[in-house]
């Protein structure tokens, strides 16, 4: 359903996608990580014909999206990350120029906006101006204009910011069952737990190119590491740095005032840490367990030395 | 193209025009003032231009027709600008609606309202100003290709333009600066040489041409095939430029 093959996007002289490469099938949903700024937005919006790639093939559904845009679009649904609605409108007639535009008729639009809406539990809420709805239920009308018109492949980009818990479970369950009707879904979050949830085949992006790839089990077997990790009140000294690692007999990755020590067993290395900080550890402000799971692995794979990340890397 | 997506875009652009249509009264109500205050004074110009038998309405009621159809250009463009402050216009662009079907659809209910805006002033100026209103069918015809004229240089601003204070500036100034040169705010015939020399470079000088033709010369409705032709240019010239620019897609800027 969607095919990038070596996608390279530059703002000015700022590299955005370094030739990014990535596939979606049908039923697929495509987890996208990364810390702000590591291209997801721009990947997304590439994607859906908004922005042009400066080299690369996209591919939707089998049409190129620069040389064929408009047959591209008709495939695709979009939620992009800022909220993007008429104010002075309701919010059913928000989903109705949306589902007229994306060519939905009559009964079958009006039959449609009650589907989803239900789905969102937004029926109580149609008839009211979208200007009156607070910061979740606008998001919400904003994601369900995506859903409208049943698209093949549908790009949502941070659909549960601001969501409270039963929105962000209503939103994962549509997901789902768009999924298993056999839409491709780019679901773009800072939420781990939702990927975990969606059962999502994973693509991570830092610096604007995928450092890994894969489902949640296969990048826990393969770079999953647990983790003691310690946040002081300031960046602690370079000394203090080389001592951890000195303790932990491998790499740890120092990111302004946390310090992440690998530990296959991280409880057990607490009492030896906090002996070796001796008199800093008076600058420490949490301590947190990290285990083998999806967190550890974007972590340890964000932490990993890289050009654009200007993380302290410490080997004993 | 498809007319389909056109209309939805229109159909929106009512919706949203319905919330809030006091800016689009006022304009429309605009001319219905002006016309009648300017009456008199253009009698007097247009029986020393070689009119015995002209009223002053023959001159100011088209006059303020085309002077303001024109101000729909910077109203065109702020539908533009809003949809990025509302931040819809990645959403609509998205929808796989091409440039130019999203600019007829916001065009389609301006350019109503503009060719509205001439036929209820040509029915007022006809019942109360005296107006010599003739090829009533050719007035409208005119009307409506100068508004789409107008509407289209309000989208190519938009599309050309960065931020919402340029197209304040710009859209209203010059829809002042054009209507002068253009014979719009006083007679042509007393402008200075040099302003009647550049005057068909305005879309205003062609339409008051075409109205000129068949309210004070009483020529028939052939007249206006000439002005109507070029007015055509003028939109389709526009609507390149400005399908060209939505294409580009440059960032905007709104109010905030």
């Amino acid at each position: 359903m969607l095919e990038l093959d070596g996608v390279v996007k530059h703002y000015g002289a700022r590299r955005a996608l370094g030739g990014v490469s990535l596939q979606a099938r049908a039923g697929e949903i495509v987890g996208l990580l990364g810390p702000n700024g590591a291209g997801k937005s721009t990947l997304v919006s590439i994607v859906a014909g908004l922005l042009r790639p400066d080299s690369g093939r996209v591919v939707v559904a089998g049409h190129d999206v620069v040389r064929e845009p408009i047959a591209a679009a008709h495939h695709v649904g979009i939620a992009p990350q800022e909220i993007g609605l008429y104010e002075v409108l309701t919010a059913r007639e928000n989903l109705s120029s949306f589902g007229a535009l994306r060519g939905l008729r009559g009964r079958a639009r009006l039959a449609r906006i009650d589907t989803i809406a239900a789905a969102l539990r937004l029926t109580h809420l149609l008839d009211r101006p979208v200007q009156t709805l607070s910061g979740g239920e606008r998001r919400r009308v904003h994601t369900a204009i995506a859903f409208l018109h049943e698209p093949p492949l549908l790009l949502l980009d941070e659909p549960t910011v601001g969501a409270d818990i039963d929105t962000r479970h209503a939103l994962l369950e549509v997901v789902h069952a768009a999924a298993d009707r056999g839409a491709a879904v780019v679901y773009s979050t800072h939420y781990l737990p939702e990927i975990e949830q969606l059962d999502a085949w994973v693509a991570i992006l830092v610096g604007g190119e995928l450092i890994a790839t894969g489902t949640v089990d296969e990048l826990v077997a393969h770079h999953a590491e647990a983790a003691v990790e310690l946040r002081f009140a300031a960046p602690p000294n370079a000394d203090v740095v080389v001592r951890l690692a000195a303790l932990a007999g491998g790499a740890v990755v120092a990111d302004d005032t946390v310090v992440r020590v690998p530990a296959p067993a991280p409880a057990a290395l607490i009492p030896p840490i906090m002996r070796e900080l001796g008199a800093d550890a008076d600058g420490l402000r949490a301590v947190t367990l990290q285990h083998a799971d999806l967190d550890s692995v974007y972590l340890a794979l964000r932490g990993a030395p890289h050009e654009e990340n200007d993380a302290l890397v410490a080997a004993p | 193209m498809s007319p389909r997506r056109s209309t939805a875009v229109a159909a929106t652009e009512l919706r949203v025009l319905r919330r809030d249509p006091m800016p689009l009264i006022v304009l429309l109500a605009m001319p219905l003032i002006m016309a009648p205050l300017y009456d008199r004074a253009f009698r007097a110009t247009l029986v020393l231009g070689g009119h015995p038998h002209a009223s002053g309405a023959d001159f100011a009621v088209p006059a303020a027709a085309v002077q303001f159809a024109f101000y729909l250009a910077p109203y065109t463009g702020f539908m533009f600008f809003r949809d990025h402050g509302w931040r819809v216009w990645p959403r609509v662009r998205a929808s796989g609606a091409s440039p130019l079907e999203i600019a007829l659809g916001k065009a389609a209910p301006m350019v109503a309202l503009g060719a509205l805006q001439t036929l209820v002033l040509c029915a007022v100026g006809a019942v109360l100003l005296d107006l010599h209103l003739r090829e009533a069918g050719a007035i409208a015809i005119v009307a409506l290709v100068y508004t789409c004229s107008a509407v289209m240089v309000g989208t190519a601003l938009a599309a050309l333009l960065s931020t919402v204070q340029q197209l304040n500036a710009i859209g209203f100034l010059g829809a002042t600066v054009l209507g002068a040169i253009g014979g719009a705010l006083v007679p042509l015939s007393t402008l200075p040489l040099w302003v009647r020399r550049i005057a068909p470079i305005t879309p205003q000088y062609w339409a008051m041409r075409a109205y000129r033709s068949v309210i004070l010369d009483g020529a028939g409705a052939r007249s206006v095939l000439l002005p109507v032709a070029v007015l055509m240019g003028f939109a389709v010239a526009f609507a390149v430029v400005a399908t060209r620019g939505l294409r580009r897609d440059t960032p905007k800027r709104g109010w905030s």
